[in-house]
C-alpha cells in the first residue's frame, strides 16, 4: 500500500467545554474519492478547517500526502486544493481578474486547465464575480482551485446550494478530476445520494466521533443495505444509546 | 454496445451492477467475442460515478475470463467469452430456479408438487407461444 492521501491521528477541536471534534482517526488512500458524512453539526467542517490549518486543534494531528498540516503548512498550500463551504472570493473583480490576483499566490499555474473548467462550466470571464449566481460562484471557486494542478482537493459541502442539474455538474467535474492519476478527492455532504454516487471511500462523522471508515462497495456489502439505511442505522444507533 | 442501468441508491455495490449486467449481455449474445468494451473513463463519465468503480467491475470480469486487455488498444470481451456463454447461462438460470424453490419449500410444498407445477408450466407457455 502507498501512503494514504490524509491520515488524521486523534484528532481533537474543543470550543470550551464543547468537543466540536473528538479523538478522530481516519485514513484516506490516494487515487480515489471519499465521501465525508455527517449531519448537520456533526463537526465536518471543524474537521476540514484542521486539515487545512485554519484552526489549531485542541489535540492530535493530521498528515496530508505525508506532510504535517500544521508544520508543512507552506508546502501542502502548492499541493493541495480547496474550496470552503462559503467560498470567500473578492466580488468586485471579474472572473478573469480573480483568476489572474490568484494565480500569484502560487508558483505553477495551469491557466489552460483553468480556462478549459470555466469554460465548461459556461463562466464568462468579463463577469463581476458578484454578478455571478450561487451556483456559479462555487463552480467558480472550484476551478480557481485547481488552478495549481493539486494532488489532493479538499471541498467543504461543496455542492450545497446548487440546483440538481448544477451539481450534476459539479460531480462530473470531481470524477474528471479523479480521472487524472493518483488524485484524490475528499468532500464533505449530508447529502447520502451525491456521495453514493462518487465516492468510493466513506468516513462517517458524527458529535466529533468516527463511526465508520470504509469502503463504499465493502460496507453494501455487508450490510446488504443502500448507503441511506447504513447512514440513518449508524446515526440512529448513536442516538439510542445516548438516550 | 451494452446499455447499463444503475442505481447508485441500490444495496447492491455499482461494480457488483456492472459486472452483472456484462455478464447478462454475454449470456443473451448482446456482447460478442471480440466487442470492444467502453473505456474506464468513458463508462465514469457516462454515467457520473467513479472510475475506480469501473475499474473494480472490469478486474472481476477479467478475472473471470470473460473480458482481456489489449495491450494499448482497451478492453475487449475475450474470446473465450463464447464458451463461457453456456455457463452463464447455467448460473442466471439456476439461481432463478434456486429462488422459485425456496419460495416453494417456505410454503411447504413437497418435490413432487413443485414438479408437476413446473411441467404445467412448461405446458402452459409452450401453447401459450405455438398460438
Amino acid at each position: 500500500m502507498s501512503q494514504p492521501a490524509i491520515a488524521v491521528e486523534g484528532l481533537s477541536k474543543r470550543f470550551g467545554k464543547r468537543a466540536a471534534v473528538d479523538g478522530l482517526s481516519f485514513e484516506v488512500p490516494t487515487g480515489g474519492v471519499c465521501g465525508f458524512l455527517g449531519r448537520n453539526g456533526a463537526g465536518k467542517t471543524t474537521a476540514i478547517r484542521m486539515l487545512m490549518n485554519l484552526t489549531d486543534p485542541s489535540a492530535g494531528r493530521a498528515l496530508l500526502l505525508g506532510l504535517d498540516a500544521r508544520r508543512d503548512h507552506a508546502e501542502l498550500m502548492a499541493r493541495v486544493g480547496y474550496v470552503a463551504e462559503v467560498p470567500i472570493l473578492y466580488d468586485w473583480m471579474t472572473v478573469r481578474e480573480l483568476a489572474r490576483f490568484t494565480s500569484q499566490f502560487y508558483a505553477r499555474w495551469n491557466t489552460a486547465a483553468v480556462d478549459a473548467l470555466l469554460g465548461r462550466f459556461g463562466i464568462d470571464t468579463r463577469q463581476k464575480v458578484r454578478h455571478l449566481s450561487r451556483g456559479t460562484q462555487a463552480q467558480l471557486a472550484l476551478a480557481l482551485a485547481m488552478g495549481h494542478d493539486p494532488e489532493l482537493l479538499i471541498l467543504d459541502e461543496p455542492a450545497t446550494g446548487l440546483d440538481v442539474l448544477v451539481r450534476r455538474d459539479f460531480l462530473e467535474s470531481i470524477i474528471q478530476i479523479v480521472q487524472q492519476e493518483g488524485r484524490t478527492v475528499l468532500f464533505s455532504s449530508h447529502l447520502v445520494h451525491e456521495v453514493e454516487r462518487v465516492a468510493d471511500q466513506i468516513v462517517v462523522i458524527e458529535e466529533g466521533r468516527l463511526l465508520t471508515s470504509a469502503s463504499l462497495d465493502d460496507l453494501k456489502q455487508q450490510a446488504g443495505q443502500s448507503l441511506e439505511e447504513i447512514f440513518v442505522g449508524l446515526v440512529g444507533r448513536r442516538e439510542e444509546v445516548r438516550q | 454496445m451494452v446499455q447499463l442501468k444503475l442505481d447508485p441508491a441500490s444495496p447492491i455495490p455499482m461494480y457488483l451492477q456492472i459486472a452483472e449486467q456484462v455478464r447478462r449481455a454475454v449470456a443473451s449474445g448482446g456482447l460478442q467475442a471480440d466487442d470492444e468494451m467502453p473505456s474506464v473513463r468513458a463508462l465514469a463519465s457516462r454515467h457520473l460515478i467513479n472510475p475506480n468503480t469501473v475499474a473494480r467491475a472490469y478486474l472481476e470480469l477479467e478475472r473471470e475470463g470473460l473480458l482481456t486487455k489489449r495491450r494499448g488498444a482497451g478492453t475487449y470481451v475475450a474470446h473465450e467469452a463464447e464458451e463461457l456463454r453456456d455457463a452463464q447461462r447455467t448460473r442466471i438460470v439456476t439461481g432463478l430456479i434456486d429462488k422459485t424453490l425456496d419460495t416453494a419449500r417456505q410454503f411447504g410444498w413437497t418435490p413432487g408438487q413443485i414438479r408437476k407445477a413446473v411441467e404445467e408450466r412448461l405446458n402452459q407457455t409452450k401453447m401459450e407461444s405455438q398460438r
